[in-house]
């Protein structure tokens, strides 16, 4: 019997996407985010699996902004080794049932929006500054001491220090761009950021930032724009999403869908900056299905991608 | 949860691959077990344990025709520990999966039905050397067969 080596080629430049938990939700049992939460954990303790950087949770923690959801979310993800990072979704405060504080309080973020020093790069967790009767992230305008303000300040302050941002949507057409209807796609409202223009300004204008990662669109690892990269403005950035354990069409919840999540390595040597992408089935505990090069052929998925960070 | 080393490869090394030139992720050791056809609630052996191990994974075949999902007429498929002190057997539950239609899925002939999104028990899995691996196939009402099932599980050794 022969075995390969850990595909992650430098973990400790890795960041591990888990997108949308929704602890709590109520569906069939193989299906519920407690059956599935577990089949990660195990997955982690392959001797096969190497420990990264950090494990990123990127919103929509759980399903309801509710106290019972907290506990069972954090229990879960204090199973993870090493450092966890979490950022906010909809979800965490779903319904307006607590405001954005409330919920990063409760799920043990510093605050809505913080840095997290990883030394080969920094996490710009980035929050939002209110929330509405149904749980919607909102942004307020530039200028007016809200979030975006805190992003461009916080990069504005560290020029030489490259960062990746860490918010639960997306840049809109990004992720999702060409898939069909049955996924949540980035380019339809409600799936990217509220305040786009307002946020690729931003972007544009500082070049340290050097990756969005996002959630919310819970798409399957072998979407073609999974991980894509983007220039806004004079900055060029690799943008990849979390895919969902939970599950990953607008069609509804199917209750055998794979468990997946996706590894992203920064690299910046001589062969160049740029992010490696893999992908993970912890249910079936192998590299699993990447992204596709064509909608029309999914046999055409690749299982790790190498993306120049250049225009 | 260990620190491990891994074995790292020379940043650069890997440039986009397609799936024709991606090898095989071979992460644990594989066991295939042929069993009779199954009509009606059997139980059958399937494995010793020849040193400490951890079963992590599994998948059943029906080499015969589809099995539909049912709340009426299904089966439970058991994966069980069943050890052997002294005389006095006791099994324990590692993992179970049915084909009823609302929580569990149906068995579709000559086609893959694994147990990737179903739980394992974190302290059934773990087998001695010398414990057994069994399957418990449990019906309810009356569900198609079972035809000449074919058991393909992934084991890790353990300390």
């Amino acid at each position: 019997m022969s075995r390969i080596w850990p595909q992650v080629s430098t973990p400790e430049r890795t960041l591990h996407l888990i997108g949308d938990n929704h602890y709590g939700a109520n569906v069939p049992t193989t299906a519920k985010p407690t059956t599935r939460g577990p089949k990660i954990i195990n997955d982690l303790g392959s001797p096969l699996i190497p420990d990264v950087a950090a494990h990123v949770f990127l919103g929509d923690n759980v399903n309801d902004g509710l106290t019972s959801q907290d506990a069972d979310f954090l229990a879960y993800q204090a199973q993870f080794p090493g450092t966890k990072i979490t950022a906010l979704g909809g979800h965490d405060f779903w319904n307006g049932v607590r405001t954005p504080a409330a919920a990063a309080a409760a799920l043990g973020m510093s605050g809505v929006s913080y840095v997290q020093d990883l030394g080969f790069l920094k996490v710009a967790v980035l929050g939002c500054d209110s929330t509405d009767a149904f749980g919607s992230m909102i942004l307020n305008a530039p200028g007016s001491g809200g979030q975006i303000d805190w992003l461009d300040d916080t990069l504005a302050s560290d020029p030489d220090t490259p960062y990746a941002v860490a918010f639960h949507q997306p840049l809109n057409d990004t992720v999702g761009r060409d898939a069909p209807a049955d996924q949540f796609r980035s380019i339809d409202a409600g799936f990217f950021n509220s305040r786009d223009a307002d946020l690729r300004t931003v972007i544009g204008a500082r070049s340290n930032l050097r990756l969005w990662l996002s959630g919310h669109t819970h798409t399957p690892t072998y979407d073609t724009a999974l991980a894509s990269v983007e220039t806004i403005g004079g900055n060029t950035i690799g943008c990849v999403n979390g895919s969902s354990p939970f599950y990953n069409h607008s069609t509804g919840i199917t209750t055998f869908e794979p468990i997946r999540s996706v590894y992203v390595t920064y690299l910046d040597d001589s062969g160049g900056e740029r992010i490696e992408v893999r992908f993970r089935d912890h249910g079936a505990r192998r590299w699993g299905e990447g992204i596709a090069t064509s909608y029309a052929d999914l046999s055409t998925v690749q299982r790790a991608v190498t993306i120049p960070l250049e225009a | 949860m260990p620190t491990r080393t891994p074995g790292t490869l020379p940043p650069g090394a890997y440039v986009a691959k397609s799936s024709l030139d991606v090898i095989a992720s071979i992460e644990e050791l594989t066991q295939v077990v042929p069993f009779a056809t199954v009509t009606a609630t059997t139980t059958a052996a399937a494995w010793i344990a020849p040193f400490p191990c951890k079963i992590v994974a599994a998948s059943l075949l029906s080499y015969g025709a589809n099995i539909p999902a049912s709340t009426v007429n299904y089966w439970s498929v058991t994966l069980r520990k069943l050890v052997n002190n002294a005389g006095t057997v006791t099994s324990s539950v590692i993992a179970v999966k049915t084909s009823r239609s609302d929580t569990g899925q149906a068995v579709t002939g000559k086609a893959d039905w694994n147990f990737d999104n179903v739980p394992f028990d974190p302290v059934a899995q773990n087998l001695a050397k010398g414990d057994v691996l069994d399957v418990l196939w449990g019906t309810v009402g009356a569900p198609p067969q079972w035809t000449a099932p074919l058991l393909v599980f992934r084991y890790e050794p353990s300390s």
